[in-house]
């Protein structure tokens, strides 16, 4: 089923035809997709041998997300980041996978993704590179909102406390 | 257009999330515009005036990377400050969903 979809941009109108079949199956491939790398990743530094250290990239100097990075380097705020990234990335990924609170998951990753893009000392790899898209795909995924294909999403927007707060849509998909 | 708190049978009803004005617009106009400024136009005028950055091999250094136009970190802060623009704009459309 095509939907005619009407918008002003620009102080212009624009027809968009959507396609809802194509839409529904291409969020939800985007939304596994990403889930598994996020879930990957963080599965990846729990079966690594030894512990996972973001010490370096907290310590990293010349980068305009130092002050902030470095402000957590050391002590008991570089432990509890050693504990949170891969934790993090395992929920991050949980929740794309399954579909649950995915646009507050896809948040957490595009925060993620933001310190690890403008992490970057040198560019050498320019300005579009991997880490951009990383984070324009979970803002994409937070603009469309994919949990309520095959995702519990479609369950917990049924629930009588989600209607009473329509609010929360902003957090489910 | 603003749209104004509305009760329904006593049930708090929030402005619809598909209602934009020109606030909206503008943060959208502002946050989207500052990271394509910041990626693509400023890279296309470096390439446009060939002074793309690019690694080179120094002896006793290593290998650095060479800047010839606009800073990097100017670039960054740009490219930032548009996500940061829209992140607020996120921030202001949720808080008011559950103000409003």
């Amino acid at each position: 089923m095509v939907h005619h979809v009407k918008l002003l941009l620009f102080g212009r109108e624009w027809t968009l035809d959507l396609s809802a079949q194509l839409t529904g199956y291409w969020l939800l491939f985007l939304r596994l997709l990403v889930g598994w790398w996020f879930l990957h990743e963080g599965l990846n530094k729990y079966v690594t041998p030894g512990p996972f250290r973001a010490g370096w990239f907290l310590e990293k100097t010349g980068t305009i997300v130092s002050p902030v990075l470095n402000s957590f380097a050391g002590g008991a705020t570089e432990a509890a980041v050693n504990v949170l990234v891969p934790l993090g990335e395992v929920l991050i990924g949980l929740g794309l996978v399954l579909g649950c609170l995915s646009r507050l998951a896809s948040f957490f990753g595009a925060f993620m993704m933001f310190f690890f893009y403008f992490g970057e000392e040198s560019w050498r790899r320019g300005f579009v590179n991997g880490d951009l898209f990383g984070l324009v795909l979970f803002l994409t995924i937070i603009v469309f909102g994919a949990g309520r294909i095959w995702g519990i999403d479609a369950i917990l927007e049924r629930t009588r406390f989600v209607e009473e707060r329509p609010w929360l849509r902003y957090l489910l998909g | 257009m603003v749209t104004l708190p509305a009760r329904i049978e006593g049930r708090h009803v929030p402005p619809s999330p598909s209602t934009y004005d020109r606030f909206d617009a503008a943060a959208l106009t502002i946050g989207l515009g500052l990271v394509l400024v910041g990626v693509a136009v400023i890279g296309f005028l470096e390439t446009a005036i060939g002074s793309v950055h690019f690694t080179q091999r120094i002896g006793g250094v290593g290998v650095v990377v060479v800047h010839t136009s606009f800073t990097p970190h100017g670039r960054a802060y740009l490219v930032a400050l548009g996500f940061v623009v829209l992140f607020g704009w996120g921030v202001y459309r949720f808080s008011r969903a559950i103000v409003v």
